[in-house]
């Protein structure tokens, strides 16, 4: 077991230890996993509903809170469905799908505009590349795709809106993760560490050229399982974008960041299929590039049922 | 039963010409190739942060004009009917030279003309 936990440790080290920054506020899909290992068998088929609320209105210089204030509030409510199939017992397939219900700015002059509409198309896979039973230690590759097929240049009254506030990311993205997953107490107690990288393709449209920075994201995920339908979870995630770049292709200061947070979330399982689970995302540090708007907390709730094709 | 079938079609008739869409074009407003005449900011530089905004108008010639605006980094907001009035201000992730863009255009055709306003550390 040593080998796989210096395995780990030296991957989460090794993307940690890149020196990037990150954003606040970003087109497209949110971040919606979280960071475990949801369903999976060969045959068995995954649906879910995801509703997310995120809310921001803290200004962060650094590392410190600031006292400047250009956007009073900013908020956003989503709805993702997510699909995922065992194609085989190594081999997962994913889908998701989203929709921007709101995707609003305050200013403290008397402004505010809101965004909504189709969210990207993202597909993924997994796969099962090493499993140690005896050990209950398993590896995943994971790969994601986002393919831009939501609204973007999206044009309120007179005004073309801002990039921030797009629903579409206006461009492909690809996310490369490795997970690694152990058990203990037969499957009562489960870690996950996850991490991953994110590349954002420049966005070239008629009206935008901008590229958002890269995204390396972290997270450490302990699930304990109370009683057999109660689980309780918490999930450490760090995550550091890389700053933009603009139409002249030079980095943006006041972009980018490095935000850890702490998200503690309770699932409970019924009717031996269906799951519903309630996650609130709390930002416990930021140190951001020039001066942002932060996010305050997320709130999401998901509801899923697994259905097994095996025939059983 | 004739008269009945007949007036059935005047009325239908009445109905249909009576409830048509009144069209978006006044009568007698006779439009041409839309022209901008000044595309004009009260400043040419600002401060970041919302304090300090540049009011921009645009002058177009053509009749049933209609705005559109968009710059690549800042934020715009309306500040009239017609939408040839905008607040321009940006943030510190917009400091530097922004290129404000406006478009104008009617059923003879679109114009645009841009400006450039400077956004400044102070």
């Amino acid at each position: 077991m040593k080998i796989y936990t210096l395995i780990a440790i030296t991957l989460c080290l090794l993307f940690v230890n890149h020196q990037t920054v990150a954003q606040c506020c970003a087109a497209g899909n949110p971040i919606t996993d979280d960071g475990s290992l949801g369903g999976g068998g060969k045959n068995i088929f995954d649906v879910s509903l995801l509703g997310s609320y995120s809310y921001s209105d803290i200004y962060y210089k650094g590392n410190h809170k600031s006292d400047y204030k250009y956007i009073d509030y900013s908020y956003f409510l989503y709805s993702s469905a997510d699909f995922s199939y065992g194609v085989t017992d190594r081999l997962k397939f994913s889908a998701e799908i989203g929709y921007f219900f709101a995707k609003a700015q305050y200013f403290i002059f008397d402004q505010n505009r809101n965004a909504t509409g189709l969210g990207d198309l993202v597909i993924g896979s997994q796969y099962l590349v090493y499993k140690n039973t005896k050990r209950s230690f398993n590896i995943f590759p994971r790969f994601r795709l986002t393919i831009p097929v939501g609204t973007f240049d999206k044009v309120d009254g007179s005004v073309m809106l801002p990039i921030d506030i797009q629903p579409s990311s206006g461009s492909f993205k690809y996310h490369f993760g490795l997970l690694f997953s152990k058990l203990y107490m037969g499957g009562k107690l489960a870690f996950f560490l996850d991490n991953s990288f994110e590349i954002s393709q420049r966005i070239e449209t008629s009206r935008t050229n901008y590229k958002y920075g890269n995204l390396i994201s972290n997270s450490l995920y302990a699930g304990y399982k109370f009683t057999l339908n109660l689980t309780f979870a918490l999930q450490l995630r760090s995550q550091y974008r890389e700053k933009a770049s603009d139409k002249n292709k030079e980095l943006i200061n006041a972009t980018g960041g490095h935000v850890m947070f702490i998200s503690p979330q309770l699932r409970y399982n019924f009717y031996k299929t269906w799951n519903v689970s309630l996650k609130y995302d709390y930002p416990f540090y930021k140190n951001m590039n020039g001066t942002q708007l932060t996010n305050n907390y997320v709130l999401s709730l998901r509801i899923s049922k697994s259905i097994n094709f095996n025939g059983k | 039963m004739r008269l009945a079938f007949l007036s059935l079609i005047i009325i239908a008739f009445v109905c249909a010409t009576g409830c048509k869409k009144e069209s978006k074009q006044e009568p007698g407003v006779e439009t041409s190739v839309p022209k901008i005449v000044s595309l004009t900011s009260d400043k040419t530089s600002i401060n970041f942060g919302g304090d300090d905004p540049a009011i921009i108008t645009c002058v177009c010639t053509g009749g049933e004009i209609s705005y559109e605006w968009e710059v690549d980094l800042g934020d715009i907001f309306v500040l009239n009917e017609d939408g040839s009035k905008v607040r321009f201000t940006g943030s510190e992730c917009c400091i530097g030279e922004k290129v404000i863009t406006c478009k104008a255009s009617n059923d003879k055709g679109t114009i645009s003309e841009t400006i450039i306003i400077v956004i400044e550390n102070p």
